[in-house]
């Protein structure tokens, strides 16, 4: 997915690794330019008082006509931030607008400027004095209080315009943030200044701009970020993650005076030094002689052995089930050390410690082998203009085994409790960072392959004699990326909060009693999930007399389909993984009743799928067979419409009746 | 004291955030006296995991009053990790605020077979305890690091404490189990207790000298599925008041009954309700062109609720005496209390006398009916006597007040609750009127199914081409109305989206052609309506076929009950009807057998007719009782079974 940026690095001087305070501000301090953080107009003009609610553009509550944020850390030991809003209340809900607080650590003494005015309708402007701001006091602890100033804005009602701002000094380093432009509201000018400090490196990124009016300058060392007539956007069903949907500027200090690629050479040098110091021979070849890879000249072999020891024997602290944790949390020895011997006799580790060791034993088997950062495609994708770790949430491996493609890694994510080449669902589809001897590279995952994830469903359906309840059960089973990521949250949870949660994936309601749920393999690695449901329909309704029944095929032995409706669409959709689903439901007839002609089959291939439903007769009622592929990873906006119109069509399939005629008598 | 109840998970998360993070300094140390012989002998760990994360092995509230009516509050926990997530273990509080300080907060963490560590200064915040705007409710936190399953953490508080009224409340609940809960009171010579229990038998207490013990063991912890009620609806919960001999002043108003309460309040909040002439002013504006009282009463509540907003304010004796009206007019702010007040104020200035009223609004059962217990509210609204005659103007939100007559509640911060109506947060409570010299408790109206209902009429015709236009329009009224206009209110293109979506999934196919909303009709309705066309549904192998009543019972929400051992609670009574009207239908076309399941406390009838060229349907579900114990989830599968069968009424006709 492509976006538009705006990324800079700060032209600022010689680099440090730490805060030098300098001394007194100096005239930078006292200087201002054009862009000056000031009160509005005391009155509306003409363009505000025209505007009027419009919740079709987002303005149904209110307009954030002007904000503004003048953030300078460059006067030594000060920092200086300045700030102005001015909007216009639109509804009773957006009176909360008025409600303001000042999210700082300060007290009111340090407020160097504060204004707050509310013009009315008819014209009239309160004045709201600084000696009305309240000190709230959050938290307080060894002898520090931390403190916001608040102030109720009096007087607002629907119509009116605010317009408040500051100015507030602070010696505490404040860690420069995320601006979002896009928000709830519209926003018809937004202006943001900022001055790092000019003994740390900085930069700054702007992100999905495209198509917008924004604006940044760099000037004099200092950045500006100009936006005008923002709407907001709203969140639609699987969409990519906000940092990737909405616009933002992103303003960020990093270590050392870098170009991006200097600065990511630099990080992989760093992973490879912490690899050194992590690894040990010892420890490496231990690994390797228990692993016990095949002989012979091929490496991949080996290193799938090596991959599956570990999986079997090193325990992934963040993916151990709660009963070992339990354990582990009872043991007396509890020190820890963050090394491969340490990790090798304890015979536990944390994810990158895992993919640290395999790096080791790769190399000793004749395979290139790296540190890959990844980052969690749910909160945002890897940026390369970003200068920041914290990008990141994983860490892999790519090989390059002599008996592999040669142009190109292969991921893998030991520890993960996935097979060798398998990787976690939200890691794919996006690129990882290689921190590789060529220097750091940004390898794309593709996302795995509909037939690699399959959920199989059997299922079987009787009735009671009475006809007013039919048991159910159904056991679910899944392969690749079908089932993972539960499976994973189900090995965290105690076993109370396993049992609910069971029942609510078995789909327990009032209508569905479940009496038994129950998930087998969570302690299997590689991971391994099976689901298995027991209920009663409350409400089969075979009553007495009927001549004819019929039975709808759909409840929760048919998993859920995305929940996407017609209408517009701005965002791709984004789905976890492409995916294959395949059930199999028994209906038996009810008491008195046997199978009428079977419903003719459904069956429907398009670009975003495929769905096949064949209802067979049988001797005692119905083999319900289906299968649903959604090979696509994303489907993007402009073709929103045909692919919930494919979905349309799998439910109607999916709301197919089984048709049940009562047997003649003497049947 | 309020409070000693569960700390929010969003608290315990905060308070365990700041404290790992700033640098826990803990001392060896030897554990205090009373730990001593709970940390010799603590029970042993269960094999397997705890549904807890902890327990609580020991909690004593002491309470020293003091001759002038303040008291020396000490509290003592004894808590066992069970778990390695006891993150709530490890931390314990003590809700304060201006009335109070604190003297000693100190914890005591005995690791298994470990030697004990205390906290050092550093191991303690103050965090702020609620989310009023502006707040002076603190907690005082004192946590231990690196707990662990067997850990024994202490702890203990005091502090000087300044009350309002001479009386004080102890449930017994906690995070977790609790095998020994005390609570204990000590007063001065001549004074006096008096004791009641809600939600539990009386337990009496043990006595010796002036000090008074009220121990309980062996308390359980329920589980928190949906719709069940909170720990404060069901664990045993003592309220106390301390008499002091006649004649003796003390700083702290006596909590002797509940009209010398409604006193009480009405002194503080005296002169608070003044008629300025800018309160005269607004009140003649906004009940220009009423007529009549009751209609001059709806014109002050609307305006009150519409024009001031909600901001909570909640520092110090303001806590509980409301902002002058005057003030809370020009500000165009304030919460329930000032809300009150300013209706009040206006209400005088256009000759209507009525009362404040204090309820409590996010809990049942909350009032000792002999106990003056200030805690027991938590929120304020007003009652205006009414004239004969005039009841009718009010529907649902009449009280019978005894002596005072027959009451209209208004809640004018309820920002989406028709004037005239009853939230499901109000139905129903226990409530102090404070009228002057007369005050009294009375039950809130809004129990009755008709209070809260949903009422549904669809209309259809079946056109050429095997197509169905169909109109429904959908009147909520009560809580379903209050729920869905906040909806509305905060989001109208989003509530129409998801009204469409859910169209969508009712009625595949469903094409929308006309949407409307009417937020608030002059009988307190929410009206919705949504016209659609839609293809005649026959899926392959059924005969063409209508399902009548689709999406009818999305107002009875239903949670598993088999594996279930805490009663269903309701929020309210309900109503929930559909009315179908069919025209263009085939003769074949049959009307669903009516059908009228019923237990105690629900029923549900179903009934179709063809009449002439239309056939007609209708569905009533009524449920009336809303508390069901375990032993009467039968009753509840019974009546999940009436409505799903009922919802999935047809109708179908030949080709």
């Amino acid at each position: 997915m492509s976006t538009a940026t705006c990324l800079a690095r700060l032209p600022i001087g010689i680099a440090f690794l730490a805060l030098i305070p300098a001394a007194a501000p100096s005239a930078a301090f006292a200087a201002r330019d054009a862009f000056k953080v000031a009160p509005g107009p005391a009155a509306m003009s003409d363009e505000e008082k025209a505007i009027q609610p419009d919740p079709a553009r987002g303005a149904e509550h209110g307009v954030i006509l002007v904000e503004e944020t003048d953030r300078n850390d460059n006067l030594g030991r000060w920092m200086e931030i300045s700030f102005h809003q001015r909007a216009k209340i639109l509804s009773n809900e957006g009176r909360r607008l008025a409600d303001i607080t000042i999210p700082f650590d300060i007290d009111a003494d340090q407020l160097s400027q504060w204004w707050a005015r509310i013009i009315l309708p008819d014209g009239k402007v309160i004045e709201v004095p600084k000696e009305e701001l309240t000190e709230q006091a959050v938290v307080k602890t060894r002898g520090e209080e931390y403190k916001t100033l608040k102030v109720a804005l009096p007087g607002v009602v629907p119509g009116a315009v605010i317009d408040y701002g500051f100015t507030l000094r602070t010696m505490e380093f404040l860690e420069p943030d995320t601006v979002w432009l896009q928000r709830e509201w519209p926003v018809q000018l937004l202006r943001y200044r900022w001055a790092p400090y000019a003994r740390l490196a900085s930069g700054y990124l702007c992100r999905r701009i495209a198509g917008l009016d924004v604006t940044p300058t760099v000037k004099d060392g200092k950045v500006v970020i100009e936006a005008r007539d923002i709407r907001p956007v709203p969140d639609e069903p699987m969409m990519p993650p906000r940092a990737e949907s909405k616009a933002s500027a992103v303003f960020y200090y990093h270590p050392s005076e870098l170009y991006a690629e200097e600065y990511w050479d630099a990080i992989a040098k760093l992973v490879e030094l912490e690899n050194g110091f992590f690894l040990s021979k010892a420890a490496v070849n231990e690994l390797v002689e228990r692993a016990a890879p095949p002989a012979g000249e091929a490496v991949t072999p080996k290193l799938q052995a090596v991959y599956d020891w570990l999986g079997a024997n090193i325990e992934d602290v963040t993916t151990r089930t709660m009963e070992a944790e339990e354990l582990a949390g009872r043991a007396k020895d509890r020190r820890e050390e963050d090394t491969a011997r340490f990790v090798m006799q304890k015979r536990r580790g944390e994810t990158f410690q895992i993919a640290q060791l395999f790096v080791g034993a790769a190399r000793k088997l004749g395979s290139e082998a790296w540190i890959a950062l990844a980052a969690d495609r749910t909160e945002n994708y890897f940026n390369r203009a970003l200068l920041s770790l914290r990008q990141f949430e994983w860490t892999l491996v790519a090989v390059r085994a002599p008996d592999g493609p040669q142009d190109r890694f292969v991921i893998l994510a030991p520890g993960s409790g996935l097979p060798y080449g398998e990787l976690p669902w939200w890691l794919t589809g996006v690129d990882v960072l290689v921190a590789a001897k060529e220097g750091p590279l940004p390898v794309r995952v593709p996302a795995s392959e509909a037939p690699d994830s399959v959920g199989t469903t059997q299922a079987k359906i009787t009735f009671s004699p009475e006809g007013d309840t039919a048991n159910v059960s159904w056991t679910t089973r899944g392969t690749g990326q079908h089932g993972y990521s539960r499976w994973r949250a189900l090995r965290r949870m105690k076993p109370d909060e396993r049992e609910r949660k069971l029942l609510e994936i078995c789909g327990a309601a009032g209508d569905l009693e479940i009496s038994d749920a129950r998930a087998e393999g969570l302690a299997e690695i590689p991971a391994t999930e099976r689901i298995s449901c027991t209920g009663e329909l409350l409400a089969a309704n075979v009553e007495a007399g009927i001549a004819r029944y019929s039975f709808a095929i759909g409840g929760p032995w048919i998993p859920a389909l995305p929940d996407l409706h017609p209408g517009p669409r701005r965002f791709p959709v984004v789905f976890d993984f492409p995916s294959t689903e395949r059930t199999t439901i028994e209906v038996e007839a009810p008491e008195g009743f046997e199978p009428d002609e079977a419903p003719p089959a459904a069956r429907l291939g398009t670009v975003y799928g495929s769905y096949a439903l064949t209802v067979t007769r049988t001797e005692h009622g119905f083999r319900v067979e289906r299968e649903l592929v959604l090979p696509r990873p994303h489907v993007p906006a402009e073709n929103y419409t045909g692919l919930v119109g494919f979905l349309d069509h799998v439910r109607r399939g999916d709301a197919t009746m089984l048709p049940f005629q009562r047997k003649a008598e003497g049947r | 004291m309020r409070g000693r109840g569960r700390a929010s998970a969003a608290l315990a998360v905060l308070a365990l955030a700041v404290l790992t993070a700033s640098v826990t300094v803990t001392h060896a140390a030897r554990l205090p006296d009373w730990a001593q012989p709970i940390a010799a002998a603590p029970p042993s760990i269960e094999p397997g995991i705890s549904r807890h994360d902890g327990r609580v092995l020991f909690r004593e509230r002491r309470i020293e009053v003091q001759p002038d009516g303040t008291w020396i509050e000490r509290v003592r926990v004894a808590r066992q990790a069970l778990t390695t997530r006891a993150g709530s273990v490890a931390i314990d509080y003590f809700p304060f605020n201006d009335r109070a300080k604190i003297k000693v907060s100190r914890a005591w963490h005995q690791p298994p077979g470990e030697r004990a560590e205390r906290s050092g200064r550093s191991s303690q915040i103050d965090i702020v305890a609620d989310d009023a705007f502006i707040t002076d409710s603190k907690r005082r936190v004192v946590g231990m690091v690196d707990v662990r399953p067997g850990s024994l953490v202490f702890f203990e508080f005091e502090a000087v404490v300044e009350p309002y009224t001479l009386a004080t409340d102890e449930i017994f609940a906690d995070r977790g189990p609790i095998a020994v809960a005390r609570l204990e009171i000590v007063t001065p010579p001549g004074w006096t207790l008096r004791s009641e229990w809600l939600h539990h038998a009386a337990v009496e207490p043990s006595r010796s000298g002036t000090t008074t013990t009220w121990e309980m063991r062996d308390l359980p912890d329920d589980d928190d599925p949906p719709l069940a009620p909170s720990p404060f609806e069901t664990a045993p919960w003592l309220v106390v008041a301390f008499e002091p001999p006649a004649g003796t002043s003390t700083r702290a108003a006596p909590a002797s009954d509940w009209p010398a309460l409604a006193d009480w309040f009405l002194k503080l909040a005296a002169g608070t309700d003044e008629v300025t002439p800018e309160i005269r002013a607004a009140a003649e504006r906004a009940t220009k062109g009423a007529r009549t009282v009751p209609e001059r009463i709806h014109a002050v509540a609307r305006y009150v609720r519409d024009s001031v907003r909600y901001t909570a304010r909640l520092v110090g004796i303001g806590g509980y005496r409301p902002e002058r009206a005057a003030e809370t007019l020009r500000t165009l702010h304030g919460e329930c209390k000032a809300k009150a007040a300013l209706t009040r104020a206006m209400l005088a200035a256009v000759d209507i006398p009525s009362y404040p009223v204090m309820v409590n609004l996010s809990h049942r059962a909350t009032v000792a009916e002999g106990i003056a217990l200030l805690q027991a509210f938590d929120h304020q609204i007003v009652a205006v006597p009414l004239a004969a005659g005039d009841a009718a103007a009010f529907g649902p939100a009449v009280a019978e007040g005894g002596e005072l007559g027959r009451l209209a509640i208004v809640d004018a911060t309820d920002e989406y609750t028709s004037i005239g109506w009853i939230s499901d947060d109000l139905s129903g409570k226990r409530a102090l009127i404070a009228a002057p010299a007369r005050g009294r408790l009375v039950n809130l109206p809004g129990r009755r199914p008709q209070d809260h209902r949903v009422e549904r009429r669809i209309a259809g015709e079946l056109r050429s081409g095997n197509t169905v236009a169909l109109e429904l329009t959908t009147r909520y009224y009560g809580a379903p109305a209050v729920y869905e206009r906040r909806r509305e209110r905060t989001g109208a293109v989003d509530r129409r989206k998801e009204q469409e979506q859910a169209l969508h999934e009712d009625w595949l196919d469903a094409r929308p052609e006309r949407y409307a909303v009417e937020a608030e009709t002059a009988d307190g309705a929410f009206v919705e309506t949504l016209a659609w066309t839609m293809p005649v549904v026959q899926p392959a192998g059924t005969p063409p076929h209508l399902p009548v009543f689709a999406g009818a019972d999305d107002g009875l929400p239903r949670p598993q009950l088999g594996k279930r051992m805490v009663p269903v609670w309701y929020d309210y009574p309900r109503q929930l009807s559909t009315e179908v009207v069919l025209r263009g239908f085939p003769k074949t076309a049959v009307p669903p057998a009516s059908k009228a399941p019923s237990a105690d406390g629900w029923s549900s009838t179903v009934s179709g007719s063809r009449e002439g060229e239309e056939i007609r349907a209708r569905w009533v579900l009524v449920l009336e009782n809303t508390d069901y114990p375990v032993e009467r989830f039968g009753d509840l599968k019974k009546l999940y079974g009436a409505a799903s069968t009922a919802s999935s009424a047809m109708i179908s006709w030949g080709q």
